[in-house]
């Protein structure tokens, strides 16, 4: 018996394109979140300043009673100035896209420009964290590198520093509750860190992994966990250094913030503008349609005591 | 819709390699030696040109004879395409022995991307006191041997063997993104008014306020830690050893000492000495300028090879350099 099979009677559409898109990689981005944001507006110049007065010196002398004054102070001020700058990338969609694709290519566009416009500013606030401040090198682990993979010594270390320094810290901790494995969160200071941490973290004597903090729920996707005070953000978009240790290892940097260490600025709101134009702006012959972001937008650290960038290998 | 975008530009060339930073991207570039194609110079480069695909070469029209005839070659390794806001870390390559010396010179038979300014990272199986740190080279003779720039305190104590280094900067402006950026501190003089030298050139200008960090006391000196000054002088740009002075009074410290390779093992591991840029001083001319706003100063550009007879398309010292560059939208 003759069964006509695809061979000879093959389908006229032998595609069909499942409306939905898959989902693109879309990192945790972990740096803004300390920043101190500010909005500098528009018609003010291209640097913003920020001003920190010096503390003055306690009087512990107390007067003789002879109505003389004690000796007057001067005051004095640290001034600190972020340039802003614009950035921006577009794409172009040439008509004959529009014309045949089924799916909407500018919706497309307009995905990914919003993924990397924020990957930028991330990326942006993080090398400005990796250029400027002092960093400590982890000691106390056990890999013979320097600096060495992390100990719960390191950890205290960089706390004991900023606390030295007064710096205050974001998170307010969570209290003990009655929930087997879990365990109180102390008070702590942020810190960012790459996720080829994992593993390593783990391994610091009193980590608490976010899954056994008291309050699973209060906490954000980046959330790793928490060792001693430091809570720990991660992101495969963090800083690394590639071949930086004495043994040839790549290095990695986590910024350990307290409050008020750094600023991020933008202008006027101007911080995330998407920009459609049509085709009819491409010429006679209105051949393609462009979309693009811009941003105007700037970082600086303004106070480096309140900032560690503590770097470590792997073990 | 601007898709043909033409920069252009001058420059008189002193001599070493020269970086054109661009305001985008750029898909080839021309340069004319103006000097060179008014003078009547045998085998002298007058035109170069590179087009995206060619890599490092290009392609130099030069004299032939003292009339006017052209004639053309291929130009290897002329031009450099950079991009700093994507940078990557160049290629290992082997170092065959290193010098005992406060500014050691290491051997190697590529020193393909370097001149003088150049950033490098190096590796020692000996030298291991300065492992995995970025230092600033000058000193280069062609594929023989580089010098780091940059005076240590102290001589690492041994003579290195094997190792390797690699390219992290053709120079100081492609290194880092954000700048002014923290340095490693290689020394520092007991002075009214220290001197402080970089691993890597401190890129600092006058009017600079900085703070130290000597979080270990093998480097010597603790009594800075923590004290904050205004840079007041810098050294004279292109000449190594590069210096700033600080208004730091440290004739009463400890003398600065740069970790050797024994103290390395005595010690274990340690953070470095460092120098962080931490704002603006109140006097200086460099005060109220804005020159030392924490700012982004990634840049796309192409760095030019120096050369005499047609060898690079950044000239001899005093050459008049021209040059063009377009993107085209069908790259």
């Amino acid at each position: 018996m003759a069964i006509n099979t695809q061979t000879q009677l093959p389908a006229p559409v032998q595609i069909y394109f499942d409306n939905v898109l898959l989902a693109v990689e879309q990192p945790d981005l972990i740096h803004k979140m300390p920043a101190m944001k500010r909005t500098m507006p528009n018609k003010s110049g291209n640097i913003f300043r920020m001003r920190r007065p010096g503390n003055l010196d306690p009087a512990v002398i107390p007067l003789d009673g002879t109505g003389t004054h004690p000796a007057l102070q001067l005051m004095s001020v640290a001034d600190f100035d972020i340039r802003l700058k614009t950035y921006t990338t577009g794409v172009a969609i040439y008509e004959d896209v529009i014309m045949c694709n089924q799916d909407s290519a500018l919706n497309e566009a307009a995905l990914s420009l919003g993924i990397c416009l924020r990957e930028t500013e991330d990326q942006l606030i993080r090398d400005t964290l990796a250029a400027t401040p002092v960093y400590i090198n982890a000691t106390g682990g056990f890999n013979g590198d320097t600096p060495t993979n992390l100990a719960r010594s390191d950890v205290d270390g960089v706390v004991k520093s900023l606390k030295n320094h007064s710096g205050k810290t974001f998170l307010s901790g969570q209290a003990g509750e009655n929930k087997f494995g879990s365990a109180p969160i102390r008070a702590a200071y942020m810190a960012l860190g790459h996720t080829d941490l994992i593993g390593q973290l783990e391994e610091i004597e009193g980590f608490v992994n976010t899954w056994n903090y008291p309050n699973p729920a209060d906490v954000i996707e980046s959330e790793w966990g928490s060792a001693g005070n430091l809570r720990f953000f991660l992101s495969p978009k963090a800083a690394k250094e590639t071949a930086a240790s004495l043994l040839g290892a790549d290095v990695y940097d986590i910024f350990c913030c307290a409050r008020d260490s750094y600023v991020y600025v933008d202008q006027n709101n101007y911080n995330s503008q998407f920009i459609y134009h049509g085709p009819e702006h491409s010429g006679y012959a209105n051949l393609y349609s462009t979309a693009a972001w811009k941003m105007r937008t700037g970082c600086g650290i303004v106070n480096d005591a309140w900032i560690a960038k503590f770097r470590c290998t792997l073990g | 819709m601007n898709n043909d975008i033409i920069q252009q530009g001058y420059f008189t060339s002193t001599g070493a390699n020269y970086t054109i930073k661009l305001l985008s991207d750029m898909d080839w570039l021309r340069v004319i030696n103006f000097t060179e194609t008014a003078a009547t110079n045998i085998n002298a480069g007058t035109e170069y040109f590179w087009q995206r695909g060619m890599g490092t070469s290009g392609v130099v029209y030069f004299r032939l004879a003292a009339n006017a005839t052209l004639s053309s070659t291929v130009l290897l390794g002329g031009f450099t395409a950079i991009n700093t806001g994507n940078q990557t870390l160049g290629a290992l390559i082997a170092t065959t022995a290193g010098t005992d010396a406060t500014r050691p010179l290491y051997s190697t038979g590529t020193t393909t991307g370097l001149s003088n300014g150049a950033v490098v990272r190096i590796n020692s199986t000996d030298h291991t006191n300065i492992n995995g740190l970025d230092f600033t080279v000058d000193t280069i003779t062609a594929a023989t041997s580089f010098r780091l720039a940059n005076t240590l305190a102290t001589q690492p104590g041994a003579i290195a063997g094997a190792g390797t280094w690699r390219l992290v900067a053709h120079n100081i402006e492609e290194y880092k993104l954000i700048k002014p950026s923290a340095r490693l501190i290689s020394n520092i003089t007991q002075a009214a008014s220290a001197i402080v030298t970089t691993l890597v050139d401190h890129g600092l200008l006058e009017g600079q306020r900085v703070k130290f960090s000597i979080p270990h006391a093998v480097y010597g000196m603790v009594e800075i830690d923590g004290l904050d000054g205004v840079v007041t002088a810098v050294s004279a740009a292109g000449v190594w050893p590069q210096t700033f002075t600080v208004n730091i009074d440290t004739t009463g410290f400890t003398a600065f000492a740069f970790p050797t390779i024994a103290n390395l093992v005595t010690h274990g591991a340690f953070t470095q000495a460092q120098v962080m840029p931490m704002g603006q001083g109140t006097t200086g001319t460099y005060n109220y300028t804005f020159e030392d706003a924490v700012t982004n100063q990634a840049f796309i550009g192409m760095i030019l090879k120096e050369g005499t007879t047609g060898t690079g398309p950044a000239g001899a010292i005093n050459d008049v350099i021209y040059w063009m560059a377009g993107k085209s939208f069908n790259q």
